[in-house]
């Protein structure tokens, strides 16, 4: 449910993996990909397939949830082997008709290129399992925090504080409108039914009440933020301080193996499929 | 009197068939005449919003039935939304669904839903409006210009204009001042006399029940607690303690005097009857100084 | 310094912008608040009082006359961020003052704010949930507690902030009996062990009763201010203003019209029965 977006997508298992420092998971998430798309044949990529599983276990979050995103994108897969199936034009000529030929080279890179989508969504959604929106946010703040020395401090902040108020409201709001949407239901409106125009102003009596209610809210939310000596992030100090621990270290040091495994299995095997 | 209601053995599970599952209602069975005011209390969570919105559709039972002027309601489920007509629903804090630019056209909202227009409608708004005395002045005022009482009031009188056979109003006082609290409790008695309508309201304060309610339906953890006339439901003021409810305060005023040990009846649940009481008893024992 | 607030012939006049006419909602008031003190501020929706709280820490600065906080003006810009440390507010709607979705970062926002060191602010942060016992709940998320407590947990975030001064605007408005005996057991608890002052805005009359002083407001103007039982004797004029007036003290004026040696000085159920009985000569037979 929307309700629970506090949580978002995060599923407690209490692994190793949770309890790293957000920062470090989204660092190793950004390398991780770099790397991802550095792999050159099968082998690498074969590697990659290795390590994501590994991740995978060690995250004890069942592999069901993690297959269900794929399910979200298949078509985004079908169509880029299809086309890379198309246009690979190295290798053996399988089938050739009218104006397409299929060879092996073609095969391999559909293939190739669907498994590192594939990997790429797990490797991507390891993370939101892992940390609450709350630790993301955090964690983007401080490592964007260094744009200060270029002036953008104020809008990392501001941004920060945003992404907080929406964690913290969505919940709310998804209440109010089933809320309204109850009322205005009881007061005979048709939600469901009619031609798409219909549908449309159907939705006028719940987005009025909806929107005057979030202009009220906001008001007073700033009213209450500024009561509680909010001045814009000024000399603000947080209680919950990120911190780096031995297991973030271990963890830089496993995927900098994992990234130097890529390099070696690129250079190793000269069989290059992109 | 005939019966308008009929709730049969209705039970509800929330997410049923997932590990989360919650029975928020264990079989509920009550009838509800004509033109009865029926108060519906309990504590917060005890099941009585469940219960409200089961009584127009808005939430399917898991099982049980609910029969609204003899016909179940959910025995043809595509038609679920006809029964909004029958049974009109008045949420907590109702302003806040006010959308129209005028109290006219908000008020209009409803019966518009139900297929009204042209002369019917103007006359079914002027016809419900003037008999819960909303002023003509007021209808062609933006609703958001209102005082809250006001608000409120317009809010209600949108569900009216329906002409539900059954009113159900949840915490119709919430928030109001005196005066804003006893126009919204003479416009639902309005409503009841001039449409010879059942009421029904759930709230929190048992002062204003016992002066409206002539039957309450008490609800704990889901159950039917008690389901009987106000007077018997506070005679037994030690069952509503069990369940952390009281008595209304004049009510236990009159307790506190009784264990004194003078002979005061049970009965006495408002300040008018109280005073009446307390007065002919004084008299009768020549205490009253003249 | 024996007041914490002094309010010096406040008016304050709001605007309207789609006409020219500016309606006054506070005029000419005087009032000065007692350190340590617990006022109540009665009336009814609209006789300005919510007005008149934002007036207290500087949330609003008055049109004309002077609003000083221990012995500074609110109308001093420098001092704003002081002034609202020193004044705490706590508003209506729980949903509408909390700001992040885990109970302890909330409450942690406003020494966060203030600069306040992380141990410092930890401390706090845990004192202020122990006061309001919701310690329990530290690492819950806020939508999923009940309106006593997401109040309790306002409350907390405003204690975290050690103020000396808390003005609560309606906090029990939205709450039902249960969180409202819960809210005002904290706010009468702050008083007497913390020594906080104590400005509890209402319409409820009961929540008045364990005051130091009550302050009967309306149209902008106070009508009364005095010990609640020397008020609540005057319900007519309470009434006349559209103010809730607890059931005992509605009975004993009923019985006074018929009896004018009833007192109603009175609140408690118990005094009340005590009260009829010696009045009207109730005797066991």
């Amino acid at each position: 449910m929307l309700k629970d977006i506090t949580f978002g997508q995060y599923i407690e298992t209490n692994s190793p993996i949770h309890k790293l420092d957000p920062r470090t998971k989204l660092i190793l998430l950004i390398l991780n990909i770099v790397f991802l798309f550095l792999t050159k044949n099968m082998y690498s990529l074969a590697f990659a397939a290795v390590f994501l599983i590994t991740i995978i276990l060690i995250s004890k979050v069942p592999l069901k949830i993690y297959l269900k995103n794929i399910k979200a994108i298949w078509f985004i897969v079908v169509f880029t082997s299809l086309i890379n199936l198309l246009y690979g034009k190295t290798g053996k000529t399988l089938i050739s008709f009218w104006k397409i030929t299929i060879t092996t080279g073609g095969v391999y890179r559909a293939l190739f290129l669907a498994l590192r989508i594939i990997i790429l969504i797990i490797i991507s959604s390891v993370l939101t399992y892992t940390t609450t929106p709350n630790d993301l946010t955090d964690g983007i703040e401080s490592l964007l925090s260094p744009l200060r020395y270029i002036g953008l401090g104020a809008a990392v902040h501001t941004i920060a504080m945003m992404m907080t108020i929406a964690l913290r409201f969505i919940p709310t709001l998804v209440d109010e409108t089933e809320k309204i949407m109850n009322a205005q239901k009881a007061r005979g409106a048709d939600l469901e039914n009619g031609k798409f125009r219909d549908k449309i102003k159907a939705l006028v009596p719940i987005l009025v009440p909806l929107l005057i209610s979030s202009i009220r809210r906001a008001y007073d939310l700033a009213e209450a933020m500024e009561c509680r000596c909010y001045n814009g992030g000024v000399g603000r100090v947080k209680m919950k301080r990120l911190k780096y621990g031995l297991n973030d270290l271990a963890a830089l040091i496993v995927c900098l193996l994992f990234c130097a495994g890529i390099i070696i299995l690129n250079t190793l095997f000269k069989q290059v499929i992109i | 009197m005939s019966t308008i209601l009929q709730v049969k053995d209705l039970t509800h599970t929330y997410n049923a068939d997932t590990p989360l599952a919650k029975t928020a209602l264990k079989n509920i069975s009550f009838s509800v005449e004509k033109g009865e005011i029926v108060g519906i209390i309990g504590h917060t969570g005890s099941g009585k919003t469940t219960l409200v919105g089961h009584l127009n559709g808005l939430l399917k039972p898991t099982s049980g039935e609910i029969i609204v002027d003899g016909k179940n309601i959910w025995d043809e489920p595509k038609k679920i939304s006809k029964i909004r007509s029958l049974v009109g629903l008045v949420f907590q804090y109702p302003e806040y669904q006010l959308f129209e630019e005028t109290v006219y056209k908000d008020i209009a909202f409803g019966p518009k839903n139900l297929g009204l227009s042209g002369d019917e409608l103007d006359n079914r708004i002027r016809e419900t409006c003037k008999a819960v005395s909303i002023k003509e002045d007021l209808l062609y005022k933006s609703p958001f210009d209102l005082s809250g009482g006001e608000k409120r009031r317009v809010a209600i009188a949108g569900v009216m204009a329906m002409l539900p056979k059954i009113l159900v109003l949840d915490e119709p006082v919430a928030g109001l001042d005196p005066a804003g609290r006893n126009s919204v409790i003479k416009m639902i008695e309005d409503y009841r006399d001039t449409y010879n309508a059942t009421v029904m309201i759930v709230s929190h304060n048992m002062e204003n029940m016992a002066q409206i309610a002539d039957k309450l339906l008490v609800m704990n953890k889901g159950e039917l607690y008690m389901y009987d006339t106000t007077e018997n439901v506070f005679k037994r003021g030690e069952k509503l303690r069990e369940i952390g409810l009281n008595v209304p305060i004049v009510t236990r005023v009159i307790d506190v005097i009784r264990q004194k040990g003078i002979d005061v009846p049970d009965n006495i649940f408002t300040v008018e009857s109280a005073v009446e009481y307390i007065t002919s008893k004084s008299q009768k024992a020549g205490g009253l100084d003249a | 310094m024996d007041n914490i607030i002094e309010a010096k012939n406040v008016s304050f006049e709001f605007n309207n912008d789609d006409s020219e006419s500016t309606k006054v909602i506070i005029k000419n008031l005087n009032l000065d608040i007692k350190r340590g003190s617990f006022t109540c501020i009665l009336g009814h929706n609209g006789s300005g009082k919510s007005t008149l709280a934002k007036l207290f820490n500087g949330l609003y600065v008055p049109t004309s006359g002077d609003v000083f906080v221990n012995g500074i003006n609110t109308k001093e810009e420098k001092s704003s961020i002081k002034i609202k440390n020193t004044v705490g507010m706590v508003f209506q709607n729980p949903d509408n003052q909390i700001v992040a979705s885990i109970v302890e970062d909330d409450v942690a926002f406003g020494p966060e704010n203030l600069g306040i060191n992380p141990e410092e602010t930890r401390k706090r942060v845990d004192n202020a949930l122990k006061t309001v016992d919701m310690y329990e709940f530290r690492n819950s998320t806020p939508h999923r507690l009940s309106g006593g407590q997401k109040q309790r947990i306002a409350i907390a975030g405003v204690i975290a902030m050690q103020p000396e001064c808390i003005v609560l605007d309606e906090p029990t408005a939205m709450l039902d009996p249960k969180g409202r005996q819960e809210i005002i057991k904290y706010i009468e608890k702050l008083n007497r062990e913390n020594g906080i002052t104590i400005i509890l805005i209402t319409h409820f009359m009961e929540e008045a009763q364990n005051a130091d002083r009550v302050i009967v407001l309306n149209d902008g103007l106070i009508i009364s201010d005095g010990k609640p039982k020397d008020i609540f004797s005057n319900i007519r004029l309470l009434k006349s203003i559209g103010l809730d007036v607890p059931q005992t003290t509605e009975l004993l004026y009923s019985l006074k019209e018929k009896n004018d040696k009833v007192n109603t000085h009175i609140i408690s159920i118990e005094e009340t029965a005590e009260e009829i009985i010696s009045a009207f000569h109730l005797e066991e037979k």
